[in-house]
């Protein structure tokens, strides 16, 4: 892992808490002593993580665990909740106006659909060249040479300026969402699930796209994915995810040969390999609890085959458990 | 198997009839315990339908019915194909329930859908197509919507089942990965049609057909970690501008003079099916 001084992203107690407001007929019915209170989801309780430049970190879980959230609070999509964002050393909040412009166009996102996240009216040369011009990056009678470039970049003939989304197939959009992204020179591309919907030929090449473009441009990617496959090919660490917290943080290699969190193990137990033969599926007990009302103590104790009485109590903490890793299990102190 | 557009969901409805028109059936004839079901009438589809072949659907939150209790779907179900007292159908779907795993059957009988997970929508709905012993379920991407650890259960569940009742399954899937574990035997299909089969060990281990091979190499995983992968150049064709004679011929790197000319299925020693003039070493 490169040691550079100062990291490109800190994560530092990240928090963010959905509420759920009482309403109007709550309203009402507390007038008459209901005793309605607002219900509040921590979607994301608290999350610490560092990212350095050029680095690309997967992070991983199911449905639910918070892992889109992240990224979109990471993008400036959702506000935050609790805890700060530190970009190259400066928090969110401590920015000037010129440092927050630079943090918002150094941040870009791509997202799962590539037929939802594309406005179907507009041709690629303005869905691609819109901001960069608005952002004074290049002069509007340059901005036509400089989409045809970028769409050369990743791969598309220059002469698609003039099309609209709906002339692409599913992973020529995505390559135009990845130019975009591109068009306000980022250094740090968050990728959510940006390749889930591709067919597995197609997300080959995209995957591609995404390392060549990380040598040629010096990128640092958030990956986020449900597939664990995908994420043990392009990330060098990884987070796992469970129900808002992060469980477990290990180089790719030694998280994918050495799990140590229950959750990972389980989950790279289940993750559907290509071998012929009968797999013999030891499914993970029971479901993903709701965040509105999770458990006590380890979120994933019910579910957990080597759960104790403390794991039941107390929330385990993140902590180091060797060089660049770190796992949050009560197992690890000797339960 | 296959990729998007490559046929895989038309042929399962296929052979439920349940393709909409304008689509038909042109050519050709499907064969099911002795009888061909293309020219049946629609009152005999119907009676096989949810009866001796079921159906599972990709998203479960589509396919049940949200206003209606998960008993009143399930008795229903039985009650289209067996005159039994209602007591004995609502036991009948009981039981379903409980041999997908799913935890209180009793309570869970009188929930609405909307009150259910997804893992567990998915689980009712393998339960309404196992209601009535069918001879074969056709799931169509079944565990695609859900997450790792659900679908290891479902994969696991849908198996054991199939097993123990001693029914057939077809699994349609895009992840080659899902079916390694799970199936006898597979069929590729690219572009409209079956372009290879054998058994799982056969195409996982010695892909025959470069469409095969391709998919193969694409898959992302821990002997490609730090490495390109080899995806398939190109895209997939759409079916309106189909290339003459093979149909892979563009994306192909071992096209020869012959691929100019549609490739005939071939049957090779041992069972094996093959559609293609230059087939992998």
């Amino acid at each position: 892992m490169s040691q550079a001084p100062t990291p490109l992203l800190e994560l530092d107690g990240l928090t963010k808490t959905f509420s759920k407001p009482v309403g109007v007929a709550g309203h009402i019915a507390n007038l008459f002593g209901a005793g309605i209170a607002p219900v509040d989801v921590r979607a994301v309780a608290g999350i610490d993580l560092t990212v350095a430049a050029g680095e690309v970190v997967g992070v991983v879980g199911e449905s639910g665990c918070g892992k889109s959230t992240v990224a979109r609070m990471i993008a400036g999509i959702t506000g935050i909740s609790a805890g700060s964002i530190r970009y190259r050393g400066v928090a969110t909040g401590d920015m000037t106006p010129a440092q927050r412009r630079d943090f918002a166009l150094s941040v870009q996102m791509i997202f799962q659909d590539p037929f939802a996240s594309l406005n179907p009216r507009m041709r690629v040369l303005d869905i691609v060249g819109e901001a960069p011009v608005a952002h004074g990056l290049v002069s509007r009678a340059d901005r036509r040479d400089y989409v045809v470039g970028l769409l050369q970049k990743v791969g598309l003939p220059g002469g698609y300026v003039d099309r609209y989304p709906h002339q692409f197939s599913g992973g020529q959009r995505q390559r135009i969402g990845i130019t975009r992204a591109l068009a306000v020179k980022p250094s740090l591309i968050v990728c959510d699930e940006a390749v889930a919907a591709l067919d597995v030929s197609i997300q080959a090449q995209v995957l591609n796209l995404f390392m060549d473009l990380r040598d040629e441009l010096g990128l640092t990617y958030l990956f986020i994915s449900h597939n664990l496959g995908v994420v043990e090919h392009i990330s060098d660490r990884v987070v796992i995810m469970y129900l808002g917290r992060v469980v477990e943080i290990a180089p790719t290699a030694e998280l994918f040969e050495a799990p140590n969190h229950p959750y990972t193990k389980l989950l790279l137990e289940l993750l559907p390999v290509l071998e012929a033969g009968e797999r013999a599926y030891e499914p993970i007990k029971g479901e993903l609890p709701s965040p509105l009302a999770p458990p006590p103590g380890c979120a994933f104790h019910p579910r957990c085959p080597a759960a104790t009485e403390r794991c039941r109590r107390e929330a385990p903490v993140l902590a180091p458990i060797g060089p660049g890793r770190a796992s949050a299990c009560h197992l690890n102190a000797g339960a | 198997m296959g990729e998007s557009g490559s046929g895989k969901s038309i042929t399962g409805f296929s052979i439920l009839g349940l393709v909409d028109p304008p689509g038909r059936i042109v050519e050709g004839s499907i064969d099911f315990e002795g009888r061909d079901l293309v020219g049946m009438s629609e009152e005999e589809r119907r009676a096989l339908r949810g009866n001796r072949i079921a159906m599972i659907f990709q998203d479960p939150s589509m396919t049940l019915n949200p206003v209606l209790r998960i008993d009143t779907q399930m008795i229903e179900t039985v009650l289209a194909h067996r005159s039994i007292p209602e007591a004995q159908a609502r036991r009948i779907a009981r039981d379903a329930l409980e041999k997908v795993g799913i935890p209180s059957p009793d309570e869970r009988l009188k929930a609405y859908p909307y009150e259910l997970s997804g893992g567990m929508r998915q689980r009712v709905a393998i339960a309404i197509a196992l209601l009535n012993q069918p001879r074969l379920i056709i799931a169509d991407e079944p565990t695609t919507a859900l997450d790792v650890s659900i679908q290891g259960q479902i994969l696991h569940e849908v198996r054991t089942l199939c097993r123990q009742t001693g029914t057939a399954l077809i699994w349609i899937t895009h992840d080659l990965a899902v079916v390694a574990g799970l199936a006898d035997r597979i069929a590729v299909m690219y572009a409209g049609r079956i372009v290879e089969t054998g058994t799982t060990a056969e195409i996982i281990e010695r892909p025959l057909h470069p469409y095969t091979r391709g998919l193969i190499a694409s898959v992302p995983s821990r002997a490609t970690r730090g490495h390109r992968l080899k995806p398939i150049r190109g895209m997939t064709p759409s079916l309106i501008h189909l290339p003459k004679g093979c149909a892979f011929k563009d994306r192909c790197d071992r096209t020869i003079a012959a691929c100019d000319e549609a490739p005939p299925s071939t049957v090779l020693p041992g069972g094996r099916t093959l559609r293609c003039w230059n087939p992998a070493p």
